[in-house]
């Protein structure tokens, strides 16, 4: 009896201490202390050694009464919190002192970095965003042609918190092919590259009114090492996009006299073959292998179906040849190697490299590069000649 | 003079082997730091070396198969050199339970508790390692097995995960690096988890009588299962990450942060974490049955039990004091550790080996059933 006694006394006493101490209550904390955070910005401040940190954070107590209320369609979804420091945690830290809420990162769609900081250069703003424990390596990253404070106080006609728009911009660009989403493990890769330029979306605001301003793409951001040098249109975006392969959907336009199509990517793979002929001179050879679609015809009413094919095969070809080449010209113009071949000559060839990578770039600028299509076309879509066509024939 | 009553199979003997190896999956930046994306070579070298290793802790527990390592040592060295040597090898029980419990409390802080002490975690983890001891080494080990499938499943599953975003090109260029990096990871990895079977040695006389060939059977496989987890694990790190590798504390937990497949599958990162902590908790709790059964065969007592406490206790504030960072953990695991592990990994089992063989002291010489060989 006794026994049992105090075996129930010690169930009890460790019930007790199991309650008390396993709770975790130093971390725990209700989801409205917190202010989640959908994205952050930073600019070059006006003393170029500190930077101006733009946080956005969700307004989530407007969300649950609008909830019930009438929406008024003037309420602020998202709340803009700024700091300029010189480290971005001493800003953050700045902002947590002012605050009734302390902010959580986990949820964070998208960095941005101003124009002016990237081309001043971001690396040692990189540490605190590996460094962190909260910090995540997958968001995107994009350079805001302009200030991404303004990018990221604007309200968006379709989705008022642009933080989340931008998130899943990325997302859905990244469904296209995953290069356009760049990552910051992706960002780190390219500058631990040697000789390896990093790229960056790059978007800005259209300069219409007061809320009916819309985010665009404008093409990449071309750096080297950490500073911005330059940028590549959205052609040639497109061309470095395909020259990395694996794009899943996609439009080429192609066009001659005859007339006008846009055909569907269903799939583009690119195999790159890079050859170093001697310690000066580098070959690569890319031959890309796509698959189309046919989404739109207008014209082309001379020809018959499978002239009709075969023609547009060719102008496929030619096209993507253009586009990719106009990459590596604008990447030449930069000397940057966007590409990363210089990844494949340390991968592959690291003796030659060990020689080449002192004066890679001039090496870079007289590639020798060629480009190889080849392309069929799978399908025609829902019409196997257009109207235009069949007029034509009768 | 047996202190635990308890016996366990050799299957289980076998899976409690490969669930040790599997929990030191955790400590590849101690390598990743060193020999970046090729960090894989050095584990396949340290496998490779372990055979050896591994065949020599076989061959004590084939010569004295009713005796513990502390046993084997008074009856190779004598009473009082035996005792001396034990106390060393008490030592170093104590500092890898310590070292074991710390990783575990660091690598909680590390996944998002960062606010809660460090000593929350050391004592939850102690105390039920200590709960286990008391039940003997049927407990300690009772759930190896389950354990080690769940590791598979989970290092399978993970690597599906990862699977879209794996780049084979990460694994180049090869060979690029001074040939003292790869001796040096490849010694880290030899010693550290490999050489650390040596604390197996300390229940031969609980694990159920086995042939020779049955021994070598079950220290090989295990070994097996536990280094083909930690090759895969590394290999998935590499790929991922590529040359980034080396600058994370935890290769894998950040890869398996990186992990996006549509939008359900994503921060998948928290199975990396119950995986680590079933694998640390396990690995503790069999680190401080061993020292408590090395304390009790030091004092010739069976009465271990009532020692679990007082060592789980010395554990937990003995684990702070090792070192103060994160960064003097990696820098002793890199430069001195392995060079202590060494004397008690490899010297004084070879040692033992040779003195006992010279001796003629192997136990089935005296026994009447003495047809295997050695």
């Amino acid at each position: 009896m006794y026994n049992r006694c105090k075996r129930f006394s010690i169930f009890l006493f460790m019930m007790l201490m199991i309650i008390l101490t396993f709770t975790g209550c130093w971390d725990s904390r209700e989801i409205l202390d917190y202010n989640i955070l959908t994205g952050s910005g930073f600019d070059l401040a006006d003393d170029p050694e500190q930077i101006y940190i733009t946080l956005q954070v969700a307004n989530i107590t407007q969300q649950e009464s609008s909830s019930n209320e009438p929406s008024t369609g003037d309420n602020n979804q998202f709340v803009i919190f700024n700091a300029v420091s010189d480290t971005i945690l001493k800003g953050i830290s700045e902002i947590n002192i002012n605050n009734n809420h302390k902010l959580m990162f986990h949820h964070n769609q998208i960095r941005l970095f101003g124009i002016d900081l990237a081309k001043h250069g971001v690396k040692k703003y990189l540490d605190m965003l590996l460094r962190d424990q909260q910090a995540r390596l997958e968001v995107p990253f994009a350079v805001v042609d302009g200030r991404a404070e303004d990018l990221l106080s604007v309200k968006l006609p379709t989705e008022p918190i642009s933080g989340l728009f931008l998130g899943s911009m990325f997302e859905d660009l990244a469904k296209t092919s995953m290069h356009y989403k760049v990552r910051l493990i992706d960002f780190i890769n390219r500058i631990l590259d040697e000789g390896a330029a990093p790229v960056m979306p790059i978007i800005k605001l259209t300069d219409a009114e007061e809320d009916k301003k819309e985010v665009i793409m404008t093409g990449m951001a071309v750096f080297n090492d950490d500073k911005m040098i330059g940028q590549l249109t959205l052609d040639e975006t497109l061309g470095y996009i395909w020259s990395l392969g694996n794009v899943n959907t996609c439009h080429l336009e192609v066009s001659d006299e005859f007339g006008k199509s846009i055909l569907n990517i269903i799939d583009l793979s690119c195999k790159r073959k890079v050859t170093p002929l001697d310690d000066e001179k580098v070959e690569v050879n890319l031959s890309v292998d796509a698959v189309f679609t046919v989404g739109e015809l207008q014209g082309f009413t001379d020809m018959k179906n499978d002239e009709l094919i075969k023609h547009l095969d060719k102008l496929a070809q030619e096209q993507i040849k253009e586009t990719i080449n106009n990459a590596f010209i604008a990447a030449k113009n930069l000397e940057a190697d966007i590409f990363g071949f210089c990844t494949a000559i340390h991968q592959y060839y690291p003796k030659k490299w060990d020689k080449m990578k002192d004066h890679w770039n001039e090496i870079f600028v007289d590639i020798d590069f060629n480009v190889e299509t080849k392309v069929s076309i799978s399908g025609t879509g829902q019409l196997v000649q257009s109207l235009e066509m069949e007029e034509k024939m009768e | 003079m047996r202190i635990d009553k308890s016996k366990i199979s050799g299957t289980r003997f076998m899976f409690s082997i490969a669930f040790y190896l599997h929990s030191s999956a955790l400590l590849t930046s101690f390598l990743s730091g060193i020999t970046k994306q090729e960090s894989w070579i050095p584990i396949i070298m340290g496998v490779i070396l372990c055979i050896p290793l591994v065949y020599m802790y076989r061959t004590i527990m084939v010569m004295f198969p009713d005796k513990n390592l502390f046993q084997v040592f008074e009856e190779v060295y004598g009473v009082v050199l035996g005792k001396i040597i034990s106390v060393f090898y008490v030592c170093y029980f104590l500092t890898l339970s310590a070292l074991n419990v710390t990783d575990f409390g660091d690598f909680i802080k590390n996944i998002g508790m960062v606010e809660t002490p460090h000593m929350v975690f050391t004592i939850c983890c102690v105390l039920v390692a200590v709960w286990a001891v008391r039940n003997g080494l049927k407990v300690v080990t009772r759930y190896s097995s389950a354990f080690a499938f769940i590791e598979f499943i989970i290092v399978g599953f993970t690597l599906i995960l990862v699977i879209n975003q794996i780049n084979f090109n990460n694994f180049l260029p090869l060979f690029t690096q001074p040939l003292m990096k790869y001796i040096q990871s490849t010694h880290i990895i030899t010693m550290i988890p490999f050489g650390e079977l040596v604390v197996f040695l300390m229940f031969t006389p609980c694990v159920e009588k086995m042939t020779p060939k049955q021994t070598t059977k079950y220290w090989y496989k295990g070994l097996a299962m536990g280094a083909i987890v930690l090759l895969v694990v590394v290999l998935r790190d590499i790929s991922i990450l590529g040359n980034a590798i080396h600058l994370f504390t935890l290769p894998g937990l950040v890869t398996l942060r990186l992990v996006q497949m549509g939008n359900v599958l994503n921060r998948m990162e928290i199975i990396f974490a119950i995986a680590v902590m079933m694998l640390l908790v396990f690995k503790v709790t069999l680190l401080i049955y061993i020292t408590t059964i090395a304390i009790a065969q030091l004092f010739n007592t069976t009465q271990y039990k009532y020692l679990a406490l007082i060592i789980g206790v010395f554990v937990i504030f003995y684990s702070p004091t090792l070192y103060s960072n994160a960064i003097e953990h990696v820098t002793y695991a890199r430069t001195i550790e392995p060079i202590i592990w060494t004397l008690f990994q490899i010297i004084f089992p070879l040692l033992t080996i040779i003195l006992a063989k010279i001796r003629n002291l192997s136990e089935k010489n005296k026994s009447p059933v003495s047809i295997q060989e050695v």
